[in-house]
């Protein structure tokens, strides 16, 4: 489902696999806590995933504030599924400028959906 | 011996169908006849069970189809349409062939007729699950305007506990139309704090189509009761187009956004979307979800008008009443034309006029039928004000409309919508109970008020229905009594009765609410209907709800009428009031004692004699026509010198300058040019009234 | 009135009733007709005459006679009506005026013209916008929209003016 891999003592990539829903919800909660407590700079990497549902996507939006608030780095790296890209068009996540929290500018939904 | 019954049944059925037939055409001359929808629907039910019993399985599917309609029927459910007994009838006929064993020659197949009489049911009929549902309506088939809603979903939080996922849902909405949402992200919160298995976000979603309201309650039929669900219409698809709100106004109407600080934000000159972020008044979710409202409906609006461009031409409503005054003058023309014809008893001569006979008539026809509308560019606006009033009222409520696609001349439609909103308003305020004392009652929580419109014959039926408390007769009968309208000892049918509560100042609500009750009641409904020249009646029964029927005719311009003379003079009596006509003899005049009384098949009719109404000089003739007209269930007669005859005529309107004139409603020119002036008759029964209660 | 507003040249349509001539300003003439057929609307003033055809239309007729204190018309051969145009509660709507007989359309320069005397006329001189000299005699000269006010044309009965008023109750 997930991979870890340390490319640096700070910068730590998570790569995603398989069904990124609900009922793995609570441990995709986990990977990504765990990554932000360790690194400054996380890098989401996806393989063959399979399904995602509003779950994910909620938690990535949780994820990157959470990286903002602490000043840290969240990114996803392309090329990002189709499945994934869906979920984030049907959901309607969406935006041209990121919300008020979004202080970098660094909102996950601006870019790289269509 | 299988054979014997088969044979005799096919007897029984010869004599039902016969029966059935000339059920059917009775009922399109008198579509109401309670009696009449009795015989054909227990003519079908019998060649149905029958047919069952004795082996014509076949006959008994098919006429089951058509039984299930008059059941609707019976139960005041559906009205009856010329197309309801032209399909009956062609359904008559295939029971016919099949009983016969043969074909028909050329009536459309038992399908084409199934499916023709489901399209007939009432939306209702369909979701109480009463039948299988016609295949969804085409996008874009005109069935229905196209309608922008703002739907604001909040799900529970722990929906994706009970199963149902929040995408499935927003997916299922897209099938409805033309779709946009935006999630709402501000409430999902950090990754330390979040649940990952609950839902933190809501939604905004605009939706462009033309299914309506209750398919969009459908999508959310599941996880209505635990959601934050609220569905507005924001585009009635009835505007021409053009500039939509602008995105400060978006916000404030959705209350994301007070007035005074939209203000201070418009004087600062900057582009309002960057300065509300700017402020952090409002989220960037919210702003980004009114432009995308904004977008949404400007491309709502611009794609109708492309439609409506390639497929119509929008012509300007003065221009069409032009041409309706041009034909109609070409109507007298050609009524003259045929009275030459005739004194002058040219063959040739003859021929021409009849053929410039018929060509006026398809013209004006056509001529005003341009000007017809479908009711439910009005219907559209109702569910909106239904949801806000019983909300506001505490009341759970469905509208619930059909024949949407009925068509009414467009002066009569404007006019027709404040009548409309005054009636709703009410089911929803005096009739449909509070929830609880619904259940008390052993009704469904929700209400139901349905709105339906039909055609039958020249006229179109509207009629509001509620499944609430229905009417309380002894208050009414008591005010009727405190109010002198009724004297105490005097009974009176219900439908009389009930007519009394649009006497002006008639009230009987104990309470009165915001809503309706302030003494601008029925009254100035009934006024404003029959402005329309239409009648209202009201049926109801206590505990089982209020029906109200409007009766209207297809247009303003034409009127069917019954051309009498008084002295030189010639009037017209609207045919829509008109019963019958008796004789009134001085003899008669004699015998009533100075009472204007006339007895008529041995009920006593007051009447109105126009001579002395008017202050007609002259003499009347020995023998004096009456025109019985019958208004509210009640009979009131109206004496001319003569009865001419039935006449459709095109109707004038007086001079600015005579508007105010009671009793008469509008003028018509004759074949001879002769003005000839249409009376109201209820306001001449009004008047009387008023007279003699003085 | 004052002169001021009738500086100009005008045409003017003369018309008698009974002795006297009267003018009107020919901008506010539509046609004139021959007398015919007039259907009485009930109810109504006796001044009001009722309504005729014109070419589909339905068009009210006043008898200026009655109207002006006269007797009323006896039509005649040279009796006429003169269809004005007038504006009537700010709408611009034609009735017809039942007269004795036309004459002329004549010109008047502003200085032929003098204003209403304030008495000495059976007229009542609301109606009147000044008077007008030719050869010896005097031209009354009307002020049309005057004579067919609301207020003048007040046969406003109850029925009058009611509207349906739900809006407010929401």
């Amino acid at each position: 489902m997930k991979n870890k891999k340390k490319a640096s003592p700070n910068h730590e990539v998570l790569k995603f696999a398989g069904d990124l829903t609900i009922d793995n919800a609570q441990e995709l909660h986990r990977v990504l806590l765990a990554a932000l407590d360790n690194a400054t700079e996380i890098s989401l990497t996806f393989a063959e995933v399979t399904a995602v549902d509003l779950s994910f996507v909620q938690l990535l939006c949780a994820a990157h504030r959470t990286a903002v608030r602490a000043d840290k780095t969240l990114k996803l790296a392309d090329p990002r599924p189709e499945v994934l890209k869906a979920a984030v068009r049907e959901t309607g996540f969406i935006r041209e400028r990121g919300c008020n929290l979004d202080s970098q500018g660094s909102c996950l939904w601006k870019e790289g959906w269509e | 011996m299988k054979d014997k019954n088969q044979e005799a049944y096919r007897e029984e059925a010869q004599e039902l169908l016969a029966e059935l037939e000339e059920s059917l055409l009775a009922l399109e001359q008198s579509p109401e006849d309670d009696g009449l929808i009795g015989r054909v629907f227990r003519a079908l039910h019998t060649i149905k069970g029958s047919g069952a019993m004795f082996g014509f399985e076949d006959i008994a599917s098919f006429t089951h189809e058509v039984e299930t309609v008059f059941d609707l029927v019976r139960d005041g459910k559906m009205a009856v349409t010329r197309e309801l007994v032209d399909l009956s009838l062609a359904a008559r006929d295939e029971i016919r062939a099949m009983l016969d064993g043969s074909g028909p020659e050329e009536a459309p197949t038992k399908q084409e007729i199934i499916a023709a009489l489901r399209a007939l049911l009432p939306q209702a009929a369909i979701e109480a699950g009463f039948v299988l549902p016609p295949p969804p309506p085409q996008d874009n088939s005109g069935a229905g305007a196209a309608v922008t809603y703002r739907i604001r979903f909040r799900p529970a939080a722990d929906i994706f506990l009970t199963g149902a996922t929040p995408l499935h849902l927003l997916n299922e909405l897209r099938q409805l139309g033309d779709f946009n949402v935006v999630a709402q992200t501000e409430a999902i919160p950090l990754l330390a704090d979040i649940n990952p298995e609950h839902c933190h976000t809501s939604w905004d979603i605009f939706l462009t189509t033309s299914r309506g309201f209750d398919a969009i309650a459908d999508v959310f039929i599941f996880v209505a009761d635990d959601s934050e669900l609220d569905i507005q219409v924001i585009d009635d698809g009835s505007e021409a187009g053009g500039d939509y709100k602008r995105l400060g106004e978006i916000l404030v109407e959705r209350g994301d956004l007070d007035v005074d600080s939209l203000n201070r934000l418009l004087a600062q000159r900057q582009l309002i979307g960057e300065a509300l972020i700017g402020t952090g008044l409002v989220g960037g979710d919210q702003v980004h979800s009114a432009l995308v409202e904004q977008r949404h409906v400007r491309a709502a609006q611009k794609k109708r008008l492309e439609t409506e461009a390639s497929a119509s031409i929008r012509v300007p409503s003065a221009k069409l009443d032009q041409l309706v005054d041009l034909v109609g003058e070409l109507v007298t023309v050609q009524a003259r034309l045929s009275q030459t014809a005739i004194n002058f008893q040219d063959p040739q001569l003859l021929a021409i006029a009849e053929e410039v006979e018929r060509l006026t008539g398809d013209l004006r026809d056509n001529a005003l039928n341009i000007r017809m509308l479908p009711i439910g560019t009005i219907f559209s606006k109702f569910q909106r004000l239904v949801r806000d009033l019983a909300a506001e009222l505490g009341r759970d409520v469905d509208l619930i409309t059909a024949g949407a696609e009925t068509e009414l001349d467009k002066t009569v439609l404007e006019r027709l919508n404040d009548p409309l909103v005054h009636l709703l308003r009410n089911s929803i305020d005096h009739g449909i109970e509070p929830p609880e004392a619904r259940l008390q009652a052993g009704k469904p929580k929700r209400g139901r008020i349905s709105l339906t419109a039909s055609h039958s014959g020249a006229q179109v039926l509207i009629r509001v229905h509620d499944d609430g408390g229905g009417l309380d007769r002894e208050a009414i009968r008591a005010k009727a009594v405190d109010l002198g309208c009724l004297a105490p000892d005097v009974e009176i049918p219900d439908k009389e009765l009930f007519s009394l509560i649009m006497s002006p100042g008639f009230s009987t609500a104990k309470e009165i609410t915001n809503v309706s009750g302030r003494g601008v009641g029925m009254d100035v409904v009934k006024k404003a209907i029959e402005a329309l020249r239409g009648t209202i009646e009201i049926d109801s029964q206590k505990g089982a709800g209020t029906t109200i029927t409007i009766k209207l005719p297809l247009t303003l311009a034409i009127i069917e009428g019954l051309l009498v003379t008084i002295e030189n003079d010639y009037f017209v009596v609207p045919l829509s009031v008109v019963t019958e006509c008796v004789e009134l003899t001085r003899a008669d005049v004699a015998r009533a004692n100075g009472h204007k009384i006339a007895r008529v098949r041995n009920e006593i009719v007051p009447y109105i004699h126009l001579r002395e109404r008017f202050d007609i000089e002259g003499h009347p003739p020995a023998i004096e026509q009456i025109v019985i007209t019958e208004m509210n269930g009640s009979r009131v007669g109206l004496v001319v010198d003569q009865v001419i005859g039935e006449q459709q005529t095109v109707i004038k309107s007086l001079s600015r300058v005579y508007r105010s004139v009671a009793g008469i409603s509008g003028a018509t020119l004759l074949g001879d040019g002769t003005v000839a002036l249409i009376l109201d008759a209820p306001q001449l029964v009004q008047g009387q009234a008023a007279e003699l209660a003085n | 009135m004052s002169a001021a507003s009738i500086t100009e040249t005008g045409q003017y349509l003369t018309f008698q009733l009974d002795e006297e001539v009267f003018a009107l300003d020919i901008s506010t003439v539509r046609e004139v007709l021959d007398f015919t057929k007039i259907t009485k609307v009930p109810q109504t003033p006796d001044f009001m005459l009722g309504v005729i055809n014109l070419r589909g239309s339905v068009m009210p007729v006043v008898d200026m006679r009655l109207k002006f204190g006269l007797s009323k018309t006896e039509p005649t051969v040279n009796t006429c009506i003169i269809i004005v145009e007038i504006e009537l509660d700010g709408e611009i709507t034609m009735l017809g005026a039942l007269v004795d007989s036309v004459q002329e359309v004549m010109e008047l320069d502003a200085d032929q013209i003098e204003p209403p005397p304030r008495i000495g006329t059976r007229l009542n001189t609301r109606f009147i916008k000044g008077m007008g000299k030719q050869d010896d005699r005097f031209l009354i000269i009307i002020e049309i929209d005057k004579v067919f006010s609301v207020e003048e044309l007040a046969i406003a009965q109850e029925m009058g003016g009611e509207q349906m008023d739900l809006a407010e109750n929401a």
